[in-house]
């Protein structure tokens, strides 16, 4: 009897309790805390459920820390809470600027980048719980076997398309992502300044008239010594040649990148050379990055100009040898190198802009690091 | 008198035989000499021709003008013959004459027809040595040329591959099975071991790997040929000395054995010679596949067995096929050399499949 007596007086306490909770208003915010979904399209077209608030952000290629920053700003050290190990192998300035500006984001794990069905990085994600993994499109045009794996588990797999066509891809990809943050406004803003940039860009250069001045264009990964991929125009920074009204030398070239004879570029004689750069490790490359400087850049642009044979170019005696960061082919600031590429060509026409500058401003108005270092250059 | 005629007659019929004997071993002679003389003919022409074929299109003239009357000419002409074009072609018969007459001998050596000079793990053990230097190595050592640290750190990887198989095939007094069974661990040591360079390797240094492991002449200079030139002179000299031995050899070990050679010693210091050959190749190229397979076969089915004939025709037929590869790299896409290591292949296989076809 007692027990029973006792078991009775619990109940009713519960109850009293559950009753006296709800009537103080409380039931609402229980509702609230209960994750509501949407569903969202990404740039590979599928419809991702994604939380209504995202708190968790993974970025698979770290290097998209650029975009999600551009759209989230201060949030980044608390809502990243993992990011592709890639960035420290292709893009070490990048890791080194925000690190520098958020050193929480040393904490934060490095994934590997799914460049394999890699069972130890699936697990790593789940771990991390994200509402978010952002992807880069590229995983599935080539078949990554661990893009099913990560479906299979479950993880919100956003994909952004950041280096199909440098000239599109990038707003398109930024817009998309925009809504899945929940940063729509913010990403329209970015997108409209960018697209403005190559309005005024492309706005000139349809007036120009005459013969288009022959380029060639080389990533410079491989340093001075050995001659690295050249773009036809089918192909991110052959995409941006291809209507920046030049005539690439490699345009026509079977294979999107591809090493080209250092004869044939003395046969073709280009009237602009333009050798990228980033933080490579090949010796010889040129340093371009928050931690470049500009008596090195051009210590390495001279020594691309001793290659044998390239004294004789018509680029090299007239001095129309130009660098620009290799990343700015898959970044929302890809115009930055097509504003030095049509400077480069039209060097009359475009006196007044200035990409150096402009990619300061970007910073200044987009981004939460600061800027610093080189990103451009002409020889000297 | 019948009894002094009968032997009269017998010489009589063994000079006759001897005669017609000596005429038969002239012709087979004559018919070898005649193939190293069409193999010889034939890497003049495509020598020649590697030298006047380039994406900069310089006429035949031009390109005459350019080697023999660099006064004539413009600069740029000479530079692109003398710098670029030379260099390749030059290199294309010492890499070729090199790794054949490795891929000869290995496939002596182990008695067996599908051996070639990476058979051992040689390749493997380059690949991680330049793997090695490009990832870890160049920048230990910035005051070295990084081009000298890769071929440097490969080269040392593919004699020390080289030398704990010489070992082991010592300990196992030439054992043809435990030479390939060490091979083959070495080639699953050392590829693993790269794999686990280019999984920590940043983008550029992947693309280098990956790159170098093609294989390719393009980045040929004088100072390579010279060393490789030397080795293989050196290699040819003591192969050619040693050639009734090796010719030994091929017939098996026993009956080598039989005949006097001392079989160990020999395979001993066959394996470092052909191992050198095979290292220095590597190390300044890359990994050119096929020809050391497919030219000892096409010189054996030109001259036989007999190594007197077979090292020289090796030789030339392997400098023949890296120069026609060569060529072809040059004209399948204008403005693009495809790197050579993939062109051996495409260019060896039809080759391999006329053997195969003709030998059945």
């Amino acid at each position: 009897m007692n027990s029973k007596k006792r078991q009775f007086a619990f109940s009713l306490i519960i109850c009293i309790a559950l009753a006296t909770y709800s009537m103080t208003g409380s039931a609402p915010s229980l509702a609230a805390s209960a994750p509501t979904y949407r569903t969202v399209t990404d740039m590979a077209g599928r419809q991702v459920r994604l939380k209504g608030n995202i708190k968790r952000i993974v970025l698979l290629r770290g290097r998209d820390v650029y975009e999600v920053s551009a759209l989230i700003g201060g949030q980044i050290p608390t809502e990243v809470v993992g990011w592709g190990s890639e960035i420290q192998k292709s893009d070490n300035d990048a890791y080194d600027a925000y690190c520098r500006r958020y050193p929480s984001l040393k904490r934060i794990p490095l994934i590997s980048d799914g460049n394999g069905a890699d069972a130890s990085c699936a697990e790593q994600l789940v771990t991390l719980k994200p509402d978010l993994v952002i992807a880069d499109i590229f995983m599935i045009k080539r078949g990554y076997a661990s893009v099913a794996t990560f479906e299979k588990m479950g993880l919100p797999l956003f994909f952004v398309d950041e280096s199909s066509d440098p000239l599109v891809s990038p707003q398109q990809s930024l817009l998309a992502l925009g809504n899945a943050l929940g940063e729509t406004g913010r990403a329209e803003q970015i997108v409209g300044y960018v697209n403005k940039r190559y309005q005024q860009i492309n706005n000139r250069i349809a007036k120009l008239s005459g013969p288009e001045p022959s380029i060639y264009l080389e990533s410079g990964s491989t340093g001075f010594r050995t001659y690295g991929n050249a773009y036809n125009s089918s192909y991110s920074l052959g995409k941006l040649l291809a209507h920046v009204r030049v005539s690439n030398i490699s345009a026509n070239m079977p294979a999107s990148m591809v090493s080209v004879s250092p004869e044939f570029v003395l046969k073709s004689n280009p009237d602009i050379i333009v050798v990228t750069g980033a933080n490579w490790q090949m010796p010889g490359a040129i340093h371009l990055g928050y931690s470049a400087n500009a008596a090195d850049v051009q210590a390495s642009l001279a020594a691309y100009a001793q290659r044998p044979g390239w004294q004789t170019l018509k680029a090299a005696r007239s001095k129309r040898m130009y660098t620009f960061f290799q990343g700015f082919s898959m970044h929302i600031f890809a115009y930055i190198a097509y504003e030095e590429l049509a400077k480069a060509a039209y060097p009359n026409n475009f006196r007044d802009i200035d990409p150096e500058a402009d990619f300061k401003k970007f910073h200044q108005l987009f981004l939460p690091v600061s800027y610093s270092g080189a990103w451009t250059a002409q020889i000297k | 008198m019948s009894v002094q005629a009968l032997p009269r007659s017998k010489d009589q019929t063994k000079d006759k035989h001897y005669a017609k004997a000596a005429g038969v071993y002239r012709s087979i002679v004559l018919r070898k000499a005649g193939w190293l003389a069409l193999g010889a003919l034939l890497l003049v022409l495509l020598f020649l021709l590697n030298i006047a074929i380039g994406p900069a299109s310089l006429s035949l003239h031009t390109v005459i003008d350019a080697l023999f009357y660099p006064h004539k000419c413009d600069s740029q002409s000479v530079l692109i013959v003398h710098q670029m074009r030379l260099p390749i072609a030059v290199m294309a018969v010492v890499v070729g004459g090199s790794l054949a007459v490795a891929g000869l001998e290995m496939q002596t050596l182990l008695d067996n027809p599908l051996a070639s000079p990476f058979t051992l793990g040689i390749s493997s053990a380059a690949s991680f040595g330049a793997s090695l230097a490009i990832v870890v190595g160049i920048s230990l050592l910035p005051h070295v040329s990084p081009p000298l640290v890769v071929s440097g750190s490969a080269f040392v990887f593919a004699v020390g591959c080289c030398l704990v198989i010489a070992i082991i095939s010592s300990v196992k007094r030439g054992s043809a099975h435990s030479i390939i069974l060490a091979g083959i661990a070495m080639v699953f040591l050392f590829d693993a071991a790269a794999a686990m360079l280019k999984y920590v390797a940043k983008d550029d240094q992947l693309a280098a790997i990956t790159s170098w492991a093609f294989g390719t002449l393009e980045n040929a200079e004088f100072s390579q040929v010279e060393v490789i030139a030397a080795i293989l002179a050196f290699s040819l000299f003591f192969l050619i000395a040693n050639s009734w031995k090796l010719t030994g050899v091929s017939l098996g070990d026993d009956k080598a054995r039989s005949l006097g050679i001392n079989v160990q010693k020999l395979k001993f210091e066959t394996l470092i010679v052909v191992s050198l050959l095979t290292a220095i190749s590597v190390s300044f190229v890359g990994i050119i596949g096929f020809v050391g397979l497919v030219a000892p076969h096409v010189a054996r089915k030109l001259v036989g067995d007999d190594q007197r004939y077979l090292i020289p025709a090796t030789c030339l037929w392997g400098a023949v096929l890296l120069s026609a590869a060569s060529i072809l790299s040059k004209i399948v896409i204008t403005g693009v050399v495809i790197p050579i290591g993939i062109m051996t292949s495409l260019i060896g296989v039809p080759f391999l499949f006329a053997l195969i076809v003709k030998k059945n």
